[in-house]
């Protein structure tokens, strides 16, 4: 019973890591249409910016900030540099705009990698040296308490976003229609950029707790990637509660599986438990059938 | 410097028929799956697992090499039927993937990251010269099966389905049917190439075939041009010739492959966004 | 195709389908005579194109039954409703905008070209470019066969998708708005075409906005609105209808 609930808990702490990433990725796919698989670099860079400022002095929660920040401008420069022009020449119909993501995450996977070099990085916080906590028969991390404090208050952040303001309620009006946005007077351009700067910070905080709770090597941005999008498409693309949901199951499914398969077997074991559930259910979890 | 050339001709070879299969699902069909590297390591690995560790023949375990990964992408193809357009793409990202992820893991046979050596080949083609007359042949040969199927009744099918699903259903075409076929198709050759380059490498390791090699693909064909063959072969050697060039840059060997990789995908971007039709595609990157 | 007179080539029984709260189709039925012209009209949003949707297969009914020339095609997948019989046109006109004039042509009138071994490696019969040159004099397309369907304009695109569907083997026509947006003198050619068509045994099923043309062309009129059948006959009749011109100006 005991191991079950220590899964349970590592469980749920790597389902809520994840979740942040997934969550931001879904949410700018449901604003711009864009599958902006770049978001697993921007993770990763965010996880490096961290470090950068850990190691020059900028003091924990100062390197969490400019993490984030720098997360936001490279979003914002990707869309910028990569997206927008490519919506001025064709609607982004097609796979254009996900093969220039994928070219765009190279490019930062191998930034990173030039600046830092393939050395794996481990991060040496003051988190080290506050013990692990006994709860009951579960061992506790500070990472762990962490993540779930910080990712919570986020999820609850951006449900209250999208619902209750102004900008989140413009961003949905962008995402269902975005022609009718622009009608009642939405410029859905802005709308876009913005959704990249917020989304982005998203992504980096997520980046930012991913270095403490592993550590840094430039392939981790294709993994983040790759847990981002392959959550937000059980959870159902652009559904916020789709995604924390997914994490879930995803995570809970591979970590039960572990238990009676080797490791391989086990990615193999959710990708087709996934692919069987899609064939079934197209629209993910909670997401909207399309016509 | 003879050598070399015979090495990156060889790898031009190989790669140009990965490019040509990719094109016939990507630019003739319109699917564009993003599993094209995973499919080249599936072909790999099984031939690789089959000579080494169960000491089947050059032969049959080049003809596994050609089904296994057809049958594959084929199933994964018959998913387009319910998942569409952007989830069937990611699907087939997640699917390269795993793929990798698979081979690192699975230890027991594939040794994970230290890859498998020893690879073996035809005694007849132990020499290089052989082994590049070889690979031309076979690329050449695929050249001209694939030229036959996407000038056929079929193939222009296949271009109905990319350019109008819609209308293809109206005119009763079994759109379906249509896509898993040319995903076969594509299987079939990207399995050729994996066991080749298995065969030509005579060793391979899991991360050989991650995003890295996806992107290459997706540029050689992009930049080539979608639904042209002959565009796929002109694609591949060029842009392989650019990344080799770079490679003799004299920096720490580490930083050249990250420039690399940051140029040469800099370069796809700028066709994506400025020439979507590439150097002579038949049809543009929506 | 000649059929016998008389005979309901098409039979819709109770045909309906709902997005969301709104019945765009709501229990819907006409038939429709062989080798005549019917044409459905109907104000804007009285479920059409929605009703040629549901009888092609292109979107699943939410129930009711469609009979083409004896066969229930209710179950059947869009594709196989085609190869029965149908054959359509679309509002917004869908051409293969890479491939060739002669291209779209070829594929209309191939049989078995979405089986690879039947014809992965085949070439073209001889008997196909006959047929496409017939089909093009027929519709009066005067550009290249080699010419791209990208390189067409509106009005020459319009023909090439009446042309498209004329050459799929088919024993009804549908066509959705084909004059919509074009020039008088090519909106004349189409009538009379039409007509031409009729003449040599065709069975069309016409939805247009343009009444002088459906005065003109149609031998039975049905009217939607709602969702529902609101009126059937001959045009004159129909088209001096209270229930009818009313349907029009409430909207």
């Amino acid at each position: 019973m005991d191991i079950y609930l220590q899964i349970a808990w590592n469980s749920l702490t790597i389902a809520a890591l994840i979740a942040m990433m997934a969550a931001s990725f879904t949410l700018i796919y449901s604003v711009t249409r864009v599958v902006h698989v770049a978001h697993g670099g921007v993770v990763l860079a965010s996880g490096y910016f961290f470090y950068f400022g850990w190691t020059h002095g900028f003091g924990f929660v100062g390197a969490a900030a400019l993490a984030v920040i720098l997360a936001a401008i490279l979003g914002v420069a990707i869309n910028a540099l990569v997206y927008e022009p490519l919506r001025r020449r064709r609607p982004l119909t097609g796979t254009a705009g996900m093969l220039a993501s994928v070219a765009a995450l190279i490019v930062i996977q191998n930034l990173l990698l030039a600046v830092w070099s393939s050395h794996t990085i481990v991060l040496h916080t003051p988190l080290e040296r506050v013990a692990s906590w006994a709860v009951g028969p579960l061992v506790v991390t500070p990472v762990s308490v962490l993540i779930l404090s910080v990712a919570i208050p986020v999820f609850v952040f951006c449900a209250l976003l999208m619902r209750f303001t102004k900008v989140g309620r413009a961003m949905r009006a962008v995402s269902d229609h975005e022609e009718m946005a622009e009608v009642v007077g939405i410029n859905s351009k802005r709308i876009r950029m913005m959704s990249f700067a917020f989304f982005s910070a998203i992504g980096g905080l997520a980046g930012v707790l991913a270095a403490l709770f592993y550590n840094l090597q430039p392939p981790y941005a294709v993994g983040f990637a790759v847990d981002a999008f392959s959550t937000a498409i059980v959870g159902g693309i652009g559904s916020l509660g789709g995604t924390v949901v997914a994490a879930i199951f995803i995570n809970t499914l591979t970590n039960l599986g572990g238990f009676w398969m080797t490791a391989g077997i086990k990615t193999l074991f959710a990708f087709v438990v996934v692919f069987l559930f899609l064939l079934l259910r197209p629209q993910g979890i909670f997401g909207k059938k399309r016509r | 410097m003879e050598a070399y050339f015979i090495y990156f001709l060889t790898l031009a070879a190989i790669f140009a028929i990965g490019t040509m299969a990719y094109n016939v699902s990507a630019g003739y069909t319109g699917l564009f799956t993003l599993a094209q590297a995973g499919l080249l390591g599936v072909g790999a690995y099984t031939y690789a697992l089959l000579t080494i560790n169960l000491h089947w023949t050059f032969v049959t375990a080049l003809a596994a090499a050609l089904v296994v990964p057809a049958i594959a992408n084929g199933i994964l193809a018959y998913a387009s039927k319910k998942i569409r357009g952007d989830a069937f793409a990611i699907l087939t990202l997640w699917f390269g993937f795993v793929v990798v992820t698979l081979f690192l893991n699975w230890r027991g046979a594939t040794r994970g990251a230290l890859g498998l050596n020893g690879i073996p080949r035809p005694e007849f083609l132990d020499d290089t010269f052989l082994f590049l007359l070889f690979a031309v042949l076979l690329t050449a040969l695929s050249y001209i099966v694939l030229r036959r199927i996407v000038s056929s009744p079929f193939g222009r099918a296949l271009g109905a389905v990319r350019d109008d699903e819609v209308a293809a259903v109206a005119l009763g075409k079994d759109v379906t049917r249509l896509r898993v076929t040319s995903a076969v198709v594509n299987g079939v050759f990207a399995g050729l190439a994996g066991a080749l380059l298995a065969m030509f490498l005579g060793y391979i390791n899991p991360t050989l075939f991650d995003i890295t090699l996806l992107v290459q693909f997706i540029g050689y064909m992009v930049v080539g041009g979608l639904g042209s063959l002959e565009g796929s072969i002109l694609g591949t050697v060029l842009l392989l010739a650019v990344r080799e060039a770079i490679r003799f840059v004299p920096l720490d060997p580490e930083l050249v492959g990250a420039i690399r990789e940051i140029i040469f995908a800099s370069i796809l971007g700028l066709v994506i966004l400025y020439r979507p039709r590439g150097l002579i595609g038949k049809v543009e990157l929506e | 195709m000649p059929c016998p007179h008389n005979m309901m080539i098409l039979s819709v029984k109770n045909l309906s389908k709902a997005f969301g709260g709104v019945h765009a189709v709501d229990d819907c039925s006409f038939s429709v005579e062989s080798g005549q012209i019917t044409a459905l009209i109907g104000p804007n949003g009285a479920g059409k194109t929605t009703a040629f949707n549901l009888i092609s297969g292109l979107t699943e009914s939410d129930g009711g039954t469609v009979v083409l020339d004896g066969v229930d095609l209710t179950n059947l997948s869009a594709h196989r409703r085609a190869k029965a019989g149908l054959s359509r046109t679309f509002q917004l006109v869908r051409l293969f905008k890479n491939l060739m004039i002669r291209e779209h042509l070829y594929l209309a009138t191939s049989e078995n070209d979405d089986r690879f071994l039947a014809s992965g490696f085949a070439s073209d019969a001889g008997h196909l470019e006959t047929k496409m040159q017939e089909t093009l004099q027929l519709v009066g397309l005067d550009k290249p066969p080699s010419t791209l369907a990208l390189e067409l304009s509106y009005g020459q695109q319009k023909i090439l998708d009446l042309a498209r569907a004329l050459a799929k083997p088919h024993k009804l026509l549908m066509l959705d708005e084909p004059v919509a947006g074009i020039n008088p003198v090519l909106r004349d050619r189409f009538k009379t075409l039409l007509k031409q068509l009729k003449a040599r045994g065709e069975t069309i099923l016409v939805i247009e906005h343009d009444m002088d043309f459906v005065r003109s062309v149609a031998d039975q009129v049905i009217v939607m609105d709602q969702g529902r059948v609101l009126a059937e006959g001959e045009p004159e009749a129909v088209l001096s209808d209270k229930r009818v011109l009313e349907a029009y100006l409430g909207t």
